[in-house]
């Protein structure tokens, strides 16, 4: 059974990154887990990868033209940062403050908006949102530069109220009504973005943010309960204010780092199934100046999360990146990366195209019988490469262990090395019997090396393995 | 009308990357064809005439046999108002019915749910290739989705069969007991199984089936290929789904030798899947739908076509009263959308009268509306 | 404004290309090598996701299309490479042999692949990664001597070699370092008249030049953006006369060296819309509305990321952009006189 403080550090970083092989583990565990949540919580301590060489190998990453090279990029990035946090924020606020390539020509758009979630996504939930509301790609994609004086696209003012930041309601009771959502439309007419270059000939250029005074609606507004000539910027200020501001941020962290929660839609009438632990979410957002960063210092320093081990289905890009972390593949730009892009795809989560505004749904939401089989399939391919050096380096440690192991040794070896995993005594005594069905285990040999793999193999088959 | 006591089945074949109309249904007799494709045009004495005003592609042979003993409807100038010229918006919108806002249920998925609500049946439809397209996701509603029919499964690269026996069998074993134990564990467990035994049902349609058709080496003949298979299996599989892969229609350059090999591989793989079917007597309950999210711009780049509106589809079959639906839209100047062809003909009838006519569905909430219908069946 | 005199300047030319998987137009371009009669040899990068756009595209200077060759290869998993003779993954860098036969070295395969000027595949060198003599870790630029030898910039293993044309190893001289004679992930290489060699030391910013038996004879250039600064340089030409001309990359720009290294001018870019870019234009004739409503249109004629150049004995200079999908092409002039007339 794995020490309980390198348990604890697997599930972290499961968490707060996208999971880390055994040796990156016990030097964390060395280092301490407040310590590494601090490290984590302050990526800008951390180098940076090297984009030089990035782009030097994969051409198509300089002028980020295509969704599937920036699908390539993205989860290289996520595989090889040493940021782990900073990446893991983009790919939330991604699934929360959502724009999709099917109405986003240029998918650089998108990645300088992943961008400003790196480099603000700890930081203030109201700057982050006034960020939002001057995105070319948000604004292009809510169609706000279609909303003109006297004549709005509500599209921006709605989403922004319904899905970026207070929700439809909490405690049975609404956020904001039909009027709140015409007043925010109208504070934000003007707010639309430079006409863009057409594809042809050369390819795209990003498009800018630009206020145009003579389109913007300068009469008087009231917007939950405050009336005054409102723009955007007092509109956002306003709703970071409000109670349903904190409820939201705290629920969607809570969704995404502690335990699966209902979907959005559900919140305004199904309670948080914790609600101590979203109070002092709740409390520290209105405490910390609306700070997520501080947020989530009280959220990983917490009994809650630390007692939610295995609470979460792992979301398809958190299984292929941790599975490539583990076995230590596309340490460096290579071929390949767009087949292994796909199995996210495959796995029912199109980077950068998420099905709707609303994001993807998450939790047992990700699992059907199809993109079930893509995960064990692909998951099992992997850990069964006895060619890779992550691989390799869990039979390396568990051969070191003697010049034989007992069945339940080896069980407990491969669980450790997977991430100190949980499974019940029904699964472990299935592996058991499994690994004791072709007699006695020696280490030396290749055919440990096989025995590890198949081993490995049928544990990322289980139900357990599904969750982090 | 043949009387038939099977359950139809509605197969659907996308051809990804948008199919130019002009060049599969060539207007050849006209002037503007001429003036408007001096580098990507079918020579007119090479067109396989139809009428004196249009005719097939010359690769279009064995479809056109087809169409010649009246299998084969052709659904003229179909599209959408207010066309959108990006690949994904335009085939999001096909397969969701949703042109105004963003929709996540296909078409097909709310199609499942009429078919099969109470979930009897994890074969109800089955789509070939990998991911699932949108027109089938709806929540909660399962698809198969089959990247090769001989080899699909659950932990299929354990190359080592005894091997993999074991580890399948260490699988069930571990997901039977969770069966019962609420949440969502018990959720997974129950995909889990779900996946095994539909994929223990399939191996078996490659298994049982023989034939004398031999269908092209290319992806689109496989899949129909594996198509077939499945029905002939019966199943009860009632929804077929497969695309051309890689966007593959989407001609910006070299393309009339790149479109004539895809209609030379996509028409053979057609009159293939007919024949396959003809041959072991199941082709009367069969209708094969084919579509693209947009037809191609009216003028060439000087090598290829660039994304435009105005598409042609078809729908194959034994039930299929042949001939041409919708007008062929016109190629005046001041006809065009935008320098595209202008459709006439909403796809959204086209997909009521296939779901009502032919699976006997109600197709106003389907397809999210009321659309005038086709008279090509029966 | 002073006056100067510059005994080089570049006239703009004209653009080439268009973004295109196949026939006319290119996909990722990282090279450009100039054949007999006119022709030029555009190697395609292109992508993993659509590999018919990994090609070689033959055309003219004056952008008439010729013929494609080379293709690209579907991946069939994140494990499994193809390595069809003729197929290329990663191509970096062409040379054209006294036959005319076209070398393509390939840094992911390891591989020297060759074709006639036909674009008929007729020999490769096996492949040998690894970083003995004669082996390879990451090919980027190549070129021949007059005697067809090849000298091949061996990036991985910072380090130039030297083979004839057969791929017998000759010599080679190197290491990882910032020292003379040393290399970080060299890219580009040139040779001149005397057969000295200039290698783009890529990620040390700079320049060096050495003799045919890799003697240090100069460099130059150093980290940062200014004048005759360097910001990862790719490519390297040198012209008949001796003048240098640099693919500062990252710095969106082409820099002109005099023999001596030292710095004579600059180019950001001059971009016009070339022959192919016009017949999809006409094609899409809204987007010469939306050219005209377009917001800093004018960025469209900037230098963004030359991942080459390459000058020919007429003195005109190919700077090649992945990013765009185009070269664009300078002409060499003699003595200028620039400023105000006295």
């Amino acid at each position: 059974m794995a020490d309980k403080d390198f348990a604890l550090m697997a599930h972290l970083m499961r968490r707060a990154g996208f999971g880390a092989p055994y040796d990156e583990l016990e030097a964390r565990t060395a280092k301490g887990y407040e310590a590494t949540v601090e490290e984590l919580l302050h990526p800008e301590t951390q180098p940076e990868l090297e984009r030089d060489i990035m782009m030097r190998y994969k051409t198509e990453w300089v002028s980020q033209a295509g969704l599937e090279g920036q699908q390539e990029e993205w989860t290289y990035r996520m595989i090889n940062t040493k940021r782990p946090l900073e990446e893991k924020m983009a790919l939330f606020w991604h699934g929360v403050l959502c724009t999709g390539h099917a109405k986003c020509e240029y998918p650089k758009q998108q990645q300088m908006e992943f961008d400003m979630f790196r480099f603000q996504g700890l930081g203030s939930f109201r700057e982050l949102l006034q960020g939002l509301a001057r995105d070319p790609a948000m604004v292009f994609y809510l169609d706000n530069c279609m909303s003109h004086k006297g004549a709005i696209n509500e599209n921006w003012g709605r989403e922004l109220l319904e899905l970026f930041s207070l929700g439809v309601g909490m405690d049975g009771k609404e956020n904001y009504s039909e009027d709140d959502v015409k007043a925010a439309a109208r504070a934000f007419t003007g707010w639309t973005v430079t006409s863009a270059i057409p594809r042809y000939p050369y390819g795209r250029y990003e498009t800018r943010f630009i206020f145009d005074p003579n389109d913007h609606d300068n009469d008087e507004k009231t917007f939950q309960g405050e009336t005054g000539n409102f723009n955007g910027q007092d509109i956002i200020d306003i709703i970071v204010k409000q109670p349903g501001a904190a409820r939201f941020v705290a629920r969607h962290l809570y969704n995404f780092f502690v335990a699966d929660e209902p979907q959005v839609p559900a919140w305004k009438d199904t309670p948080p199934q914790d609600p101590e632990a979203i109070k002092m979410l709740e409390d520290e957002y209105f405490r910390s100046d609306y700070n997520i960063g501080s947020m989530l210092r009280v959220l990983f320093n917490s009994d809650f999360f630390k007692n939610s081990r295995f609470t979460k289905v792992k979301s398809p890009a958190e299984t292929v990146v941790g599975t490539m972390r583990l076995v230590g593949d596309f340490t460096t730009p290579k071929p390949g990366m767009n087949a292994l892009t796909l199995t996210i795809r495959y796995m029912g989560q199109d980077l950068l195209n998420p099905p709707t505004v609303e994001g993807w749904h998450t939790g047992k939401e990700w699992i059907d019988s199809g993109t079930l089989v893509e995960r064990i399939n692909f998951t099992a391919d992997q850990v069964g490469n006895t060619s890779l050096p992550g691989v390799q380096a869990i039979i390396n440690r568990l051969r070191a262990q003697g010049s034989t192991l007992s069945a339940e040794a080896l069980v407990e070896g491969c669980l450790d090395n997977l991430g100190a995993y949980d499974i019940t005594d029904e699964t472990r005594s299935q592996l058991v019997e499994l690994a004791k069905s072709e007699g006695e285990i020696k280490t030396s040999g290749p055919e440990f090396d096989q025995r590890v793999a198949q081993m490995l193999q049928s544990m990322v088959a289980t139900t357990e393995y599904i969750f982090a | 009308m043949t009387v038939t006591k099977k359950d139809p089945v509605l197969a659907v074949l996308q051809l990804s990357g948008g199919n130019d109309a002009m060049n599969t249904i060539v207007p050849y007799t006209d002037g503007n064809y001429v003036d408007n494709r001096p580098f990507v045009r079918i020579p007119s004495e090479s067109v396989l005439p139809i009428n004196d005003k249009i005719g097939f592609n010359p690769a279009m042979g064995p479809l056109k046999k087809l169409y010649d003993e009246g299998k084969v409807a052709i659904i003229q100038g179909v599209g959408y108002p207010q066309p959108s010229r990006s690949h994904f918006r335009s085939m999001d919108i096909w397969h969701t019915c949703e042109p105004d806002k963003v929709g996540d249920e296909g078409w097909l998925g709310r199609a499942v749910r009429d078919l099969d609500p109470n979930k009897e049946n994890v074969l109800t439809a089955v789509n070939f290739g990998r991911g699932l397209p949108r027109a089938l996701a709806a929540p909660g509603v399962p698809v198969a989705s089959v990247g090769n029919l001989e080899t699909y499964g659950v932990l299929t690269g354990i190359d080592d069969e005894d091997q993999r026996l074991k580890a399948l069998d260490v699988f069930s074993r571990v997901y039977s007991p969770m069966i019962g134990r609420g949440g969502v564990a018990d959720y997974l467990a129950q995909t889990g199984l779900d996946a095994l035994k539909g994929a223990d049902i399939l191996s078996t349609a490659a298994e049982s089936y023989s034939s004398t058709v031999e269908y092209g080496g290319d992806t689109v003949g496989q899949y129909l290929r594996n198509m077939v298979q499945t029905h002939l299996a019966g199943f009860g599989t009632r929804l077929l789904y497969t695309t051309a892969p890689y966007n593959s229609f989407d001609t910006h350059a070299g393309e009339m030798a790149n479109h004539s090999r895809l209609w030379t591989e996509t028409s053979r793989a057609i009159a293939d899947f007919y024949d396959d079917l003809k041959e072991h007597d199941a082709s009367d309950n069969v209708v094969l739908l084919v579509f693209t999210e947009f037809g191609r711009r009216v003028h060439d780049n000087g090598s290829g076509t660039d994304h435009g509106s105005g598409g042609i589809a078809f729908v194959v079959g034994d039930a299929v009263k042949g001939g041409l639906y919708g007008e062929y839209p016109s190629l005046d100047q001041d006809k065009l959308l935008e320098g595209d062809l202008h459709f006439n003909n909403d796809f959204r009838g086209l997909y009521s009268t296939l779901l009502e006519q032919w699976m006997g569905l109600d197709a106003k909430p389907i397809v999210n509306g009321s659309f005038e219908q086709m008279a090509f069946l029966g | 404004m002073t006056t100067q005199i510059s005994h080089v300047n570049l006239q703009y030319s004209h653009t080439i290309g268009r973004g295109e998987q196949f026939g006319p137009g290119f996909t990722y371009p990282i090279f450009v090598a100039r054949g007999e009669d006119d022709l030029m040899y555009v190697l395609c990068r292109g992508t993993e996701y659509r590999p018919e756009g990994t090609r070689i595209t033959v055309c003219t200077v004056a952008e008439d299309f010729v013929s494609i060759f080379a293709r690209g290869v579907t991946q069939q998993g994140p494990h499994e490479y193809n390595m069809a003779d003729g197929a290329l993954v990663w191509p970096t860098g062409l040379a054209i042999d006294s036959q005319g036969n076209i070398y393509a070295c390939d840094e992911w395969l390891n591989r020297i692949s060759i074709y006639n000027k036909d674009g008929e595949f007729v020999g490769k060198w096996q492949e040998n990664p690894g970083s003995g003599d004669g082996q390879l870790d990451r090919p980027a630029g190549m070129v021949f001597d007059q005697q067809d030898n090849l000298y091949i910039v061996d990036g991985g293993n910072h380090r130039v070699q030297k083979f004839t044309k057969d791929g017998k190893f000759l010599a080679q001289w190197g290491s990882l370092g910032d020292g003379d004679g040393q290399f970080n992930m060299p890219w580009g290489i040139a040779i001149d008249k005397q057969e000295d060699i200039y290698i783009a030391d890529w990620r040390n910013d700079r320049i060096q030049k050495f003799d045919s038996d890799g003697n240090f004879l100069m460099k130059f250039g150093t980290t940062g953006s200014g004048e005759g600064q360097l910001n990862r340089p790719t490519g390297v030409a040198v012209d008949k006369e001796g003048i240098i001309y640099v693919a500062d990359w990252m710095n969106d720009r082409l820099q002109v060296f005099d023999r001596d290294g030292s710095f004579l001018l600059l180019k950001t870019g001059d971009a016009t819309v070339s022959k192919w870019g016009m017949d999809k234009l006409n094609a899409n004739p809204e987007m010469w509305e939306e050219r005209k409503r377009a917001h800093g249109l004018e960025r469209e004629k900037d230098f963004w990321a030359p991942s080459g150049v390459t000058v020919d004995d007429q003195g005109r200079v190919f700077v090649v952009e992945s990013t765009r999908n185009r070269v664009q092409v300078y002409q060499k002039q003699g003595a200028t006189f620039l400023g105000i007339r006295l």
